[in-house]
């Protein structure tokens, strides 16, 4: 049995639900939170190269360098935030954040 | 037959690490395992013929995303929480996962039927991907996508800037030289003068 699309897609549809489980059960954590949504981002790029390889069109993986590129963006201001938030309550638990309550 | 067997290692390495990296108990290891589940999907990506995407994707995540977390924690010192603090089947989270699991499954097994793709559409060359994927990449990069690219460095630039201010701008404690101040500092402010007696000091 050859490697068809449905393979990879299968790949990509395993890690996009480990990375929502891992965001839902670590909802609490900051730092496990921006990893979890590391490995979404990466599930997301797995489908978007394959469906690119599998269809002949080149422009899925320009999509996926520019996803790439906000990715990164996105983690060093999640973890710049998360270094004020640390800086201020000593601590990186979502409980913490409850200044703007009612 | 060692295609197949080379995306199967690939494919559980990539799951696995995957899996390791957000249930650690240890959020390090969980990085380490993170970088391990990129260099996986690097190797997917290699299959696929996409070998700039590959080598990217080891450059941006592990080289800066992954180092950057590491910088975080480091400096942070957090301390171990326990992940699962009730059993995982008071978590409503796992269900919705196993329910979504079961929901892709299904939908990927019925419709793949009539929309299965092979390989062999990479080797022929009946696709429009040239050889060479970083000149394919960078011929569509550079003319049609020319825009979004110039767009995406301005946000690159964007989360520069901002994560500097964000860390490093919040209390300025670089030595600056003051105009204002030293042009109206007078004599009598810095310098006083003194007539010690013989045989003794300033006290």
């Amino acid at each position: 049995m050859t490697i068809g699309l449905n393979h990879f897609l299968c790949v990509s549809m395993a890690l996009f639900v480990i990375g929502l489980v891992g965001l839902m059960t670590n909802r609490r954590h900051l730092i496990r939170s921006l990893l979890a949504l590391e490995v979404l981002l990466l599930s997301v790029h797995i489908l978007f190269v394959s469906f690119s390889a599998f269809l002949g069109h080149i422009h899925g993986q320009v999509i996926t360098l520019f996803v790439l590129a906000v990715a990164a963006a996105e983690a060093a201001i999640g973890l710049a935030l998360l270094v004020v938030f640390f800086r201020r309550r000593q601590g990186v638990h979502v409980d913490q954040m409850s200044e703007m309550k009612g | 037959m060692g295609i197949d067997v080379l995306f199967y290692m690939l494919a559980l390495g990539t799951i696995g690490c995957a899996f390791a990296a957000l249930f650690m108990p240890q959020v390090v290891h969980g990085i380490l395992f993170l970088i391990g589940a990129f260099f996986n999907a690097s190797g997917l990506f290699l299959l696929l013929g996409a070998e700039f995407l590959a080598f990217v994707l080891i450059m941006v995540y592990v080289g800066a995303v992954a180092l950057l977390f590491l910088f975080v924690i480091m400096t942070l010192d957090s301390k171990t929480s326990p992940i699962l603090s009730v059993p995982f089947y008071k978590k409503p989270s796992v269900y919705v996962g196993v329910l979504l699991l079961m929901e892709m499954t299904v939908f990927l097994t019925v419709q793949g039927r009539e929309a299965t793709l092979t390989f062999s559409s990479l080797a022929d060359g009946t696709n429009n991907i040239q050889a060479n994927n970083i000149q394919a990449l960078g011929e569509v990069l550079y003319t049609h996508y020319f825009f979004p690219f110039q767009l995406v460095g301005v946000i690159l630039l964007t989360a520069l800037v901002s994560a500097i201010a964000l860390i490093g701008g919040a209390k300025n404690k670089s030595k600056q030289q003051d105009m204002k101040h030293q042009r109206d500092v007078s004599a009598t402010r810095r310098l006083t003068l003194k007539n010690p007696p013989l045989g003794k000091g300033i006290v």
